[in-house]
C-alpha cells in the first residue's frame, strides 16, 4: 500500500472521530456515563445533572455549575470546570470515548510519519475528487506531503494527540465531554486539510475550520457568556482578517489563473518583478507591485489567525475557553498556520523585500508590546497567552528575514514548550480546584514536585536558556535578524534591538512567573492540590523531552536536520546567495553571545526581585511604576480603542441604516405606504357608486358620445 | 336612403332623452321602447337597401326585416320582465322614482 | 323624399318629442301610440307589410297595452307622481343627446356610400318571403327567441308575484 494512496486517511481519521463522538455514538455513551437513560430525548451536555450515584460531597459550599464562578480574578475567562473530584457513576464509557477521541489523531500520527519517511523519495500527493469548476477556475481538493508538510504534520499529529490524551484527564468529568473531544476531533481535521492541502482553496478551507473549532471550543461552557463572548471575539477578529486573505488569493488567481501551488509556483518562483503583466486584470502593473498587494494582503491575513498587531485582540481572550484548547489550539497548531502560509508561498514573499521588511518591523512590535502587557498579568493562563502572541512575534520576524528556516524552527520548538507550559499550567488549575491566579498560589515546588520540575523545563526553554530548545530556535532568529541588519541596515536595526530587548524581557517575565506561582510562601497554607492524573502527565513528558533535545535535535550545531530535510524545497531571494559566510558566521556569534546575555540578565534580575526583593517591587508597582503598570494589565487599552474608533461606529451605522433604511424606507414607504395608498384610492374612487341609476346611464350615454365622436372623425378623416 | 337613418338616429335621441332626463320609472321604460324603434327603422331601411337581386344575391331576401322581428321579440320579453319589475318595486318601496331606488350606493 | 315619408316623420318625432316629455304616464303612453302607428307607415313605405302588421299587433296590441295596464295597476294620483329632474338638469340631457344625434348623424351625411333604394321584386317583405328566410336561414334563431319569451314570461310571473311560494305565509297570489 502506497503512502500516497492513504493521504486522505490522515484527515479522514480525526474527521471519523468527530462523527462518532460528535454524532453517532457520544452522546449516548455520554448518557450512560452521567447515569441518564441512553436513549434520552434531550442532550445530557451542558445541563445541571451530574452523575447521581448517590455520592455525598462533604465539601462545603463548592458550586459545580458551569457559569457562575467568580474568583475575583480580572476578566470571567474561566468558566471552570476543569476539575472536579467526584468521580463520575461510569467512567467506562467516558474511556470508550476518550479512546475513540485519541484513535483518530494517533492513526494520523502513523500515517504522517510514513508519509515523512517516504518524502526523500520525492514529494507525496493525492488528488481526490474535483471540487468545482467555474470562470477558468478549475479547483481540485487535493492533498500533498513534501518536506515542509511532512514537519508541520509531525508535530501537529503528535502533540495533537498528547493533548487529546492529556483531554481525558482533564476534562472527563464535564458533562459534555463527548463534545469538546468531537470539537478537537473536528480541529485536528480542518488543521490536517490545512497543511495538507495542494492549493490555497484547500488550505483555506482548512483556515475557516479551525476558526470556526475555536470559536466551539472557546466558548465551550457556553453558559457563561463572556466565554460566548470571546469565541464571538476570535470569530469576527479572524474574519476580518480572512478577507484580507480572500483578497490576496483574487489577487494571485488574477496574476496566476490558478491557486494549486503548482500554477502558482510556476507562474511567480523566480520572476523578474520589474517585468510588466501582459493581460488579466493587472494588465499594465509591474509584477513587483501586483506581488506586494498579493503578499501584503496574504499577511493582513495571517495576522489574524497568527494574532500579531492589529488583530492579535482575540488570543488573550481565547483563555476563557478549557486549558487543552489553548495548548493546542492557541499555543501549538492553529496560531502557526499565518506563519506556515508564508513558509508556503515563500517563492510570492521573495520578490517582495517591502512586504518582508513590514513583517519584521510589525513582527518586533507585536513581539514587544506582547512581552510589556505579560509583565502585569496575574492570571497564569494570561501571561501565557500574551507569551504566545510574543513568541509567533518571534516567529514572523525569522520568516521575514527570507532565512524561512530560522522561522519554521522556532514554530516547532515553541510548540513543544508552549504547549507544555499550557498543560503544565493546566495541570496546577486543575489540581487547585480552578484557581488561575498566581497570587492565590504560591510555593508549589513543595506540594507538586512533578509538574513543578516539568514547568520549570518549559519556561527555561522559553527564557532561552542554553541548550533547551527554545534557545537554538530564538538565537537564530536573532542571528538571522542581526545578518540581515549589517547587510541592509535601515529598519533591520530597529527589528533587532527589538528582538533583543523582548528576548530579555520574555526572560523575565517568564521568571516571574515562576517565582510567583512555584516560590515564595503558600497563599493558603491548607491547601490540599489533587493528584495529576497519568493520561495529563505522560504528555507533559514527553513534551518536556522534546522541549529538551528538541532544539539539541533540529538545529543546533550538533545537528542541523530541519535544514537538511527542508533544504530542497525553499525558494530563496537571489542576494541570500550573495552574502559573506564569514559576516554571517560571525553575527550568528555575536548574537548567540547578546542573547546569552540578556537572558541571564532577565532571569537573573527577575529571580533576584521575586524572590527576596518583593516588599520593594510591591512599592514599585504602587509608586513610581503605577502608570506603566496600569497601562499594561489593562492591556495597554488597545480593546478599548478597537471599541471606540471601530466597533462603536459600527454598531451606530447599523442601527442609523435599521431606522432609516429598513424602519423608514422599506417598511414605512414601501409596506405602509402602498398599502395606504392603495386604501386611500379606494375611498376615493368609491364614491363613484352612488347607486343612483341616473347617474350611471348619463355616464354611459357620455361615454358612448365620445366614443362614436371618435369613431366619426376617423370616418370624416379617412 | 340617408333620410332614414338620420330619422332613426332622431327618434334614438329622443329616446335616449327620456331614458336620461326622466324620474318616472314607467315613462323610462317607454322611452326605451322608443330607442328600440329607431333601431328597427335603420334595419329596415337596410333590408331595403340590399334585398333586391341586384345586389349579389340568388333572389332577394329580407334578412333585415327577419332581424327586426328577433329585436321586436326580445323587446316584448324586456317589457314583460320590466314591467314585473315595476310592479315589484312598487310593491316594497311605495314609489316609482328612480331617484328613490338607490340601494346599490357604496 | 316621398311625401309618405315627410308626413310620416313629422307624426313620428312629434309624438316622440310630446311622449318623454308628458308628466302623466298616461299621456306618455298615447303618444307612444301614436309613434307606433306612424312607425307603421314607415314600414309599409320600406315595402314591409308582414312587419308593419306585426309591429301594430306586438307593440300597441301587446306592448303599450301591457303598459297601460300597470300604470292602472299602480293607480297613482296626480299628487302621487312626484318631481321631475329640475329644469337645468333637463336641458343639459337635451345637450347630450343632441350631442349624440350628431355623432350619429353627421357621419351618415358625410358619406356618400350610402346606396339609393332600389327596385325590389313583386311579394318582396310579404309572409312568404319573410316566413321563408325566417325558418330556412334563421330557425335556430327563432328557437331560440321563443325559448327567450318563454323565460321572460316565468320572470314576470314570479317578480310579480305577492308573495313567493316557500314563504309561511298562505299563497294569496
Amino acid at each position: 500500500m502506497h503512502p500516497e494512496s492513504l493521504l486522505w486517511l490522515i484527515p479522514a481519521a480525526p474527521l471519523f472521530g468527530f462523527l462518532l463522538n460528535g454524532w453517532l455514538v457520544g452522546p449516548r455513551l455520554q448518557r450512560i456515563a452521567l447515569g441518564q437513560p441512553a436513549s434520552a430525548g434531550g442532550h445530557g451536555q451542558g445541563g445541571h445533572d451530574h452523575g447521581h450515584g448517590g455520592h455525598d460531597h462533604g465539601h462545603g459550599g463548592h458550586d459545580h455549575g458551569h457559569g457562575a464562578h467568580d474568583h475575583g480574578a480580572h476578566d470571567h475567562d474561566h468558566g471552570g470546570h476543569g476539575g472536579g473530584h467526584h468521580g463520575p457513576a461510569n467512567v467506562g464509557p467516558l474511556a470508550a470515548i476518550g479512546a475513540i477521541a485519541v484513535a483518530g489523531p494517533l492513526l494520523a500520527f502513523v500515517l504522517s510519519v510514513l508519509s515523512v519517511l517516504q518524502v526523500p523519495n520525492g514529494a507525496l500527493h493525492q488528488i481526490l475528487w474535483s471540487w468545482f469548476q467555474t470562470g477558468g477556475l478549475d479547483v481540485s481538493f487535493g492533498l500533498q506531503v513534501d518536506a515542509l508538510t511532512g514537519v508541520m504534520l509531525l508535530f501537529v499529529t503528535g502533540i495533537g494527540t498528547l493533548i487529546h490524551l492529556y483531554s481525558f484527564g482533564y476534562m472527563h468529568h464535564d458533562p459534555g465531554f463527548y463534545r469538546f473531544v468531537s470539537y478537537l476531533n473536528l480541529f485536528m481535521f480542518s488543521m490536517l486539510c490545512l497543511i495538507l492541502g495542494d492549493s490555497l482553496l484547500v488550505l483555506f478551507l482548512g483556515w475557516e475550520g479551525v476558526g470556526l473549532c475555536s470559536y466551539l471550543l472557546i466558548g465551550y461552557w457556553f453558559e457563561d457568556l463572556a466565554n460566548v463572548d470571546a469565541g464571538r471575539k476570535a470569530f469576527v477578529v479572524n474574519r476580518i482578517g480572512d478577507f484580507a486573505f480572500i483578497v490576496g488569493m483574487f489577487t494571485l488567481f488574477g496574476l496566476a489563473g490558478g491557486l494549486d501551488y503548482a500554477t502558482l509556483e510556476a507562474a511567480i518562483a523566480n520572476a523578474n518583478p520589474a517585468s510588466i503583466v501582459p493581460a488579466g486584470p493587472f494588465a499594465g502593473w509591474t509584477l513587483g507591485a501586483v506581488l506586494t498587494l498579493a503578499a501584503g494582503s496574504l499577511f493582513v491575513g495571517a495576522t489574524g489567525k497568527s494574532a500579531q498587531i492589529p488583530l492579535y485582540v482575540w488570543l488573550p481572550d481565547a483563555m476563557a475557553g478549557p486549558t487543552p484548547v489553548s495548548a493546542l489550539i492557541h499555543a501549538a497548531t492553529m496560531v502557526t498556520a499565518g506563519v506556515y502560509l508564508i513558509a508556503r508561498l515563500d517563492f510570492l514573499f521573495a520578490l517582495t523585500p517591502l512586504v518582508t521588511q513590514t513583517i519584521g518591523v510589525v513582527a518586533a512590535c507585536t513581539a514587544l508590546l506582547a512581552a510589556l502587557i505579560a509583565f502585569a498579568q496575574y492570571d497564569i493562563k494570561k501571561v501565557l497567552a500574551y507569551s504566545t502572541v510574543s513568541q509567533l512575534g518571534f516567529m514572523f520576524a525569522g520568516m521575514s528575514t527570507t532565512f524561512w528556516v530560522s522561522g519554521l524552527f522556532h514554530v516547532i520548538t515553541h510548540a513543544f514548550f508552549k504547549a507544555l507550559l499550557f498543560l503544565g499550567a493546566g495541570a496546577i488549575i486543575h489540581a487547585l480546584d480552578n484557581e488561575q491566579d498566581v497570587r492565590k498560589m504560591g510555593g508549589l515546588w513543595k506540594d507538586m514536585r512533578v509538574e513543578s520540575v516539568l514547568f520549570l523545563i518549559g519556561s527555561a526553554a522559553l527564557a532561552g536558556v542554553p541548550g533547551l530548545a527554545g534557545f537554538w530556535s530564538k538565537d537564530e532568529v536573532i542571528g538571522n535578524v542581526f545578518v540581515l541588519a549589517q547587510v541592509q541596515g535601515g529598519s533591520w536595526w530597529f527589528v533587532f534591538g527589538v528582538l533583543l530587548l523582548t528576548a530579555g524581557l520574555t526572560a523575565f517575565y517568564t521568571t516571574r512567573l515562576v517565582m510567583l506561582t512555584f516560590f515564595g510562601a503558600p497563599h493558603d497554607p491548607h491547601r490540599h492540590p489533587h493528584k495529576t492524573h497519568w493520561t495529563m502527565l505522560v504528555p507533559l513528558i514527553v513534551l518536556a523531552t522534546l522541549s529538551v533535545v528538541g532544539g539539541l535535535a533540529l538545529g543546533s550545531p550538533a545537528s542541523h536536520l530541519l535544514a537538511t530535510f527542508t533544504e530542497p524545497i525553499w525558494t530563496v531571494p537571489a542576494w541570500h546567495h550573495e552574502i559573506d559566510h564569514a559576516v554571517e558566521h560571525s553575527a550568528h556569534q555575536t548574537a548567540m553571545a547578546l542573547s546569552i546575555a540578556v537572558a541571564t540578565l532577565g532571569i537573573g534580575l527577575s529571580a533576584f526581585l521575586y524572590g527576596s526583593r518583593r516588599a520593594l517591587l510591591a512599592d514599585f508597582v504602587a509608586g513610581a511604576g503605577k502608570p506603566l503598570f496600569q497601562a499594561a494589565s489593562h492591556k495597554f487599552y488597545v480593546d478599548e480603542l478597537y471599541d471606540a474608533v471601530v466597533v462603536r461606529p459600527t454598531a451606530w451605522l447599523a442601527q442609523a441604516l435599521f431606522v432609516v433604511i429598513d424602519r423608514g424606507a422599506i417598511d414605512g414607504v414601501l409596506v405602509t405606504g402602498s398599502a395606504l395608498g392603495a386604501s386611500g384610492l379606494g375611498v376615493v374612487l368609491r364614491r363613484v357608486h352612488t347607486g343612483v341609476l341616473n347617474a350611471a346611464t348619463t355616464a354611459m350615454a357620455l361615454g358612448a358620445v365620445v366614443i362614436l365622436a371618435y369613431l366619426g372623425w376617423q370616418v370624416a378623416n379617412g | 336612403m340617408t333620410p332614414y337613418l338620420v330619422l332613426s338616429a332622431a327618434v334614438f335621441s329622443i329616446g335616449a332623452f327620456g331614458v336620461l332626463a326622466r324620474r318616472n320609472l314607467l315613462i323610462v321604460l317607454m322611452s326605451l321602447e322608443l330607442m328600440l324603434n329607431g333601431v328597427n327603422l335603420a334595419l329596415t331601411g337596410f333590408s331595403r337597401i340590399h334585398g333586391s337581386a341586384a345586389s349579389g344575391g340568388a333572389a332577394a331576401a329580407p334578412h333585415g326585416q327577419v332581424f327586426v322581428l328577433m329585436v321586436m321579440a326580445v323587446a316584448a320579453a324586456e317589457v314583460a320582465v320590466g314591467l314585473a319589475l315595476v310592479i315589484a318595486i312598487f310593491r316594497t318601496r311605495q314609489t316609482v322614482d328612480t331617484a328613490d331606488i338607490s340601494l346599490l350606493k357604496g | 323624399m316621398s311625401p309618405i315619408f315627410l308626413v310620416a316623420s313629422v307624426i313620428t318625432l312629434v309624438s316622440a318629442l310630446m311622449c318623454v316629455t308628458r308628466r302623466n304616464p298616461v299621456y306618455s303612453a298615447v303618444w307612444l301610440l301614436v309613434c307606433f302607428l306612424s312607425f307603421a307607415l314607415h314600414y309599409l313605405a320600406l315595402s314591409a307589410p308582414f312587419l308593419a302588421t306585426v309591429h301594430v299587433v306586438v307593440y300597441t296590441g301587446a306592448i303599450l297595452v301591457l303598459f297601460l295596464f300597470v300604470i292602472m295597476l299602480l293607480n297613482l294620483r296626480e299628487e302621487e307622481l312626484g318631481d321631475e329632474y329640475p329644469l337645468s338638469r333637463q336641458l343639459g340631457v337635451a345637450g347630450l343627446c343632441t350631442a349624440l344625434f350628431g355623432t350619429l348623424a353627421w357621419p351618415l351625411m358625410s358619406d356618400p356610400a350610402l346606396r339609393p333604394f332600389a327596385t325590389v321584386p313583386e311579394g318582396y317583405g310579404s309572409v312568404e318571403s319573410v316566413g321563408d328566410v325566417l325558418f330556412r336561414q334563421y330557425g335556430l334563431a327563432f328557437e331560440l327567441v321563443s325559448l327567450l319569451i318563454v323565460v321572460a314570461m316565468f320572470g314576470a310571473m314570479i317578480l310579480a308575484k305577492k308573495t313567493l311560494w316557500n314563504s309561511a305565509e298562505p299563497n294569496r297570489g
